[in-house]
């Protein structure tokens, strides 16, 4: 089944991006999706008619950057106040959809309530989420990645196939989407091993879940008519 | 008690590490999340049915 996948626009912050081992593995799984990777640190002049142009053709607008002291780093700031203005966020952004992919080398528990950094992460990127109010956009959960270079090989394994989900698949992100992109992902994949009967398989269990959950609403719906009575 | 791996559990682990590419092994590893995740959905929703076709305060 083909899904229908946003067109993405990945606006990558950070300043030593060739220094940094998350960003260069990130990049690396982008290079797999057809999402667009666009790092504004990298441009030599900056051409608001052509970020605005990049904009308007995305469907999936991203803002990907590190966390230096709390916030995004500078060049991210002045990128927002040189290309952006209310008539084109109002007129061109509406209905659009905005994620957030922010690294840090904080753990997760210091943005916790109580934690080292005092505020939660979606406390402290309360701006982005403002600016996604006011363009009407759709503000999807964010993207964090804590301390990176502590995941396991796993862990960084999985996290290159999350990546890749929030970039491409559409939201919400649900274990019926989920099922979805992955059963896409082997369609478009026929070398990968065992893609027949892994493709068979997999349409069985999401058939399974969809019946059981169908089942169980109809259980429920039952109980709340009996309840009225 | 561990309990024995399902087929899927397996072929998942034998192509993650017998893959060429870190892309392939990513993706060995994410399927067999998901299909872990499909598994206790099941249980959960299996074990609400159950447990509200034999809800003792209906009998």
């Amino acid at each position: 089944m083909e899904i229908n996948s946003p067109k993405t626009l990945i606006v990558v912050a950070h300043p030593h991006i060739a220094d940094s081992t998350t960003q260069q593995f990130l990049q690396a799984a982008v290079h797999q999706t057809s999402a667009i990777w666009h790092h504004i640190d990298g441009l030599n002049s900056l051409d608001v008619q052509q970020e605005r142009q990049l904009l308007a053709a995305a469907d999936r607008i991203i803002f990907q950057f590190p966390l230096y002291w709390y916030a995004a780093p500078a060049s991210l700031k002045k990128w927002q106040e040189q290309v952006l203005s209310t008539n084109f966020i109002q007129q061109q952004l509406a209905h659009k959809q905005l994620g957030l992919v922010v690294t840090t080398g904080l753990p997760q528990k210091a943005f916790q309530t109580g934690g080292s950094a005092s505020f939660t992460l979606d406390q402290l990127l309360a701006p982005f989420y403002a600016f996604g109010q006011q363009a009407q956009m759709q503000c999807l959960p964010k993207f964090a990645i804590y301390q990176f270079s502590y995941l396991t090989e796993r862990q960084q394994q999985q996290l290159f196939m999350d990546y890749q989900r929030y970039l491409t698949q559409p939201s919400p992100d649900n274990l019926l989407n989920r099922s979805n992109w992955y059963l896409n992902y082997l369609q478009q994949h026929p070398q990968l091993p065992q893609q027949a009967l892994l493709i068979d398989y997999l349409t069985q269990q999401i058939l399974a879940l969809d019946n059981l959950q169908t089942t169980w609403n109809l259980i429920k719906e039952a109980e709340d008519d009996r309840l009225d009575i | 008690m561990t309990s024995k791996p399902n087929w899927w559990q397996q072929l998942c682990n034998e192509q993650r590490t017998q893959a060429t590419s870190y892309e392939e092994q990513a993706f060995w590893q994410g399927l067999s999340t998901l299909f872990d995740q499909q598994i206790q959905r099941q249980k959960q929703l299996q074990g609400q049915i159950d447990g509200q076709l034999w809800d003792h305060q209906s009998w």
